[in-house]
């Protein structure tokens, strides 16, 4: 009996030592995920991949840089045959075993400010509808804009507490692919707050005076003012 | 008899022996492990706290050094305005701003890292900012082979004395600094505003006044503040709204209005949903109920359609929203939708101010993304007047190592809300392409892009 109770007690000690453990390393967050940053190949890369998927005989259609379901059938044939992840899109690793590149070999752009738009757009606002991921986007470059706040995506990203996600470690988690499209298109001009410089949750804000901005539109739970 | 029973006796005492030494055994296992979970916890604990430490002071370091950058910044920038003012030397004055135009930068950059937690230092930030753009102009003026003339002169002067006033500010603050201020504790409370946000924004008396810089450049109000010039009509009312978003959208299974915006652009907007289930945000503008934006999230799976066919949905879909005449004047495919932009064109003219931005579907072959602020702030009737300069003489300010491959007569917005009548080369040098933007009438290279290739397809630069 006693030995049991004496069991009892080590395995509370330990579980109270673990959890102990696991509040200090809360913090934390695991980024090394090696998420794929788009899955599109351009008409160049497509008819690449048809020429490849052609020689080997998976592919029968014409070489015309359209991924289309032929092409797509294709992919995933070869996938399933080289014991890939058939899902017919043709990521680095599907590319590298068809051998064909999918990334341009000289004068390659970087995707750090997409990258950095859409995990501010996931951290800050991932149950929003569409449009207002869009419109947090927007927000962070219209700030780049103004004279009134840093004049870089990062500079306005990390300037500190100006967002709570970024603030309490969110930033650090990986945004999905609405996120990123939302930042894709807010990159390109889309704007539906028309140039809006704050947001703000009215149910949760406590900041007094940004309730003296104007406000513009309100889209989902943001509140969005200039 | 008596021999079992003492044999029994025997076993029992044994067993109560076992019992016990068992539980001692238990005990000091146990009274083992807590100690050294104990003193393991401990050590963890400390180590983590050591290290925390480390963090923070780590943490201040950087605060320190980069409010030190932003003391030197402004003291430098305040010693070349006072060299500006003093000089009658073009050249001069024009690397004295330059090189003030950076000092500000760098101090907007320091401040940007300080933990300043509310809009009280907005004023300092614009100023600094507004410095920078202002001073970048004028540098840019003289590069063009104009000179500082009086206006620019006074307005220096005016923005001398605020400088002055900051540096002085910030110098008193620098006191305060050397009696071992630590910003991470003075800013480690997370409220509106904390204790560091209102000792710095103090540094800024009432009798500072930043003068405003009239100027068209980086951070100039009017730039930053741009009218919106091509609304036109009258009023429309929520149900001619929702008639409008018919006619562009055939399919729809249900349309709502949702609430206004009311800014730069005063609009209604939609929820909309298509026959196959995907939802759009449709933006109409109240006067004249044009459709402004239409915003969406769909996922692509495979491309049915080409390019050509996307830009025809593209082109359509402008049309049916009034607005005709439209030339795509620049594509990119990503995850199997097509962001296509279209200028209108007069006389063959290309009207880059007023490009319309559509995102089509290639799966499903639907418009999923529309943008046409640009189109709406610029679009008015313009007299173009004719180019002075012809196609032939415009293309001898290229240079002759690039490949023309395409050439045309645009209308380009360039810098800060300018306009200007171009002949565009697009020319080719090592496989890497080029767009060259040369005034139609002086013949002054105005703008090149370049384009970026990215794993996601193109883009301008």
């Amino acid at each position: 009996m006693k030995k049991k109770v004496f069991t009892l007690l080590l395995v509370l000690v330990m579980l109270v030592a673990s959890s102990v453990f696991v509040a200090n390393n809360f913090i934390s967050t695991d980024s090394s995920s090696n998420a794929v940053l788009t899955v599109a190949t351009t008409t160049s890369q497509n008819r690449g991949i048809q020429q490849r998927l052609k020689e080997l005989g998976y592919y029968k259609g014409n070489v015309d840089g359209i991924y289309g379901n032929k092409t797509r059938s294709a992919v995933i044939a070869f996938q399933k045959a080289n014991g890939l992840v058939a899902d017919g899109i043709v990521g680095k690793k599907t590319a590298k075993v068809l051998g064909v590149s999918i990334s341009s070999d000289n004068d390659t752009g970087n995707n750090s400010d997409l990258y950095l738009l859409a995990k501010c757009v996931y951290a800050e606002a991932r149950g929003e509808s569409y449009e207002g991921q869009v419109a947090v986007a927007a927000v962070i470059l219209n700030r780049v804009k103004s004279p009134d706040f840093p004049n870089t995506i990062a500079g306005v990203i990390y300037q500190p507490w100006a967002f709570t996600a970024v603030n309490d470690g969110q930033i650090n988690l990986e945004p999905d692919k609405t996120a990123y499209s939302a930042a894709q298109d807010a990159l390109n001009g889309w704007d539906p707050t028309y140039g809006c410089l704050y947001y703000y949750n009215a149910s949760t804000a406590t900041s007094k005076w940004i309730f003296t901005k104007t406000t513009v539109v309100t889209i989902g739970n943001h509140v969005f003012a200039i | 008899m008596n021999r079992d029973k003492f044999k029994r006796n025997q076993t029992e005492m044994n067993e109560k022996e076992r019992k016990k030494t068992g539980a001692i055994i238990g005990l000091a296992i146990t009274v083992g492990v807590l100690s050294a979970s104990t003193l393991g916890l401990g050590i963890a604990y400390g180590m983590k706290n050591s290290q925390a430490m480390q963090y923070e002071i780590e943490l201040e370091n950087v605060y320190q050094r980069n409010y030190y950058d932003l003391v030197d910044s402004i003291n430098n920038a305040d010693t070349k305005i006072s060299k500006i003012l003093a000089s009658n030397n073009s050249s001069y004055q024009k690397k004295m701003l330059t090189e003030l135009s950076e000092n500000a930068k760098d101090a907007q950059g320091a401040i940007s890292t300080l933990p300043i937690s509310s809009s009280d230092f907005v004023e300092n930030v614009r100023f600094i900012n507004q410095l920078s753009g202002y001073t970048s102009t004028l540098s840019e003026k003289i590069a063009k082979g104009g000179k500082l003339d009086n206006e620019d002169k006074k307005s220096l002067s005016n923005l001398h004395i605020s400088l002055t006033q900051l540096k002085n500010n910030l110098n008193k603050f620098s006191e305060k600094m050397e009696k071992n201020y630590k910003i991470i504790e003075k800013s480690a409370n997370n409220k509106d505003i904390n204790n560091f946000t209102s000792d710095i924004s103090k540094i800024k008396n009432i009798d500072t006044d930043y003068p405003t810089m009239i100027y068209d450049g980086p951070f100039a109000d009017s730039v930053v503040n741009k009218k919106v010039k091509g609304v036109q009509g009258e009023k429309i009312s929520i149900n001619k709204g929702y008639d409008n978003i018919k006619k562009c959208f055939k399919d729809i299974s249900e349309l709502d209005y949702k609430n206004d915006t009311n800014g730069k652009f005063n609009t209604y907007n939609y929820s909309l949903k298509t026959m196959d289930k995907q939802k759009l945000y449709v933006q109409v503008t109240k006067l004249g109920g044009d459709i402004l934006t239409v915003s969406g999230h769909v996922e692509s799976n495979i491309q049915n359609i080409n390019i050509e066919r996307a830009i025809k949905i593209a082109s359509d879909f402008v049309r049916s929203n009034g607005i005709e005449n439209v030339d795509c004047v620049w594509y990119v495919v990503l995850n199997n939708q097509a962001y296509i932009n279209l200028a209108p064109k007069i006389n063959n003219i290309v009207l880059y101010p007023d490009l319309i931005k559509v995102k089509v579907d290639m799966e499903n072959s639907n418009v999923i993304g529309y943008d046409a602020t640009s189109y709406y702030t610029n679009h008015v009737a313009r007299n173009l007047g004719k180019a002075s300069m012809s196609i032939s003489d415009a293309q001898t300010k290229v240079p002759s190592e690039f490949n023309i491959k395409n050439k045309r007569l645009v209308l380009a917005p360039l810098d800060y809300n300018r306009e200007v009548l171009c002949y565009e080369f697009e020319g080719e040098k090592e496989g890497v392409t080029y767009y060259f933007y040369i005034n139609a009438n002086t013949g002054e290279e105005e703008n090149i892009l370049k384009v970026l290739k990215t794993n996601d397809g193109s883009k301008l630069m």
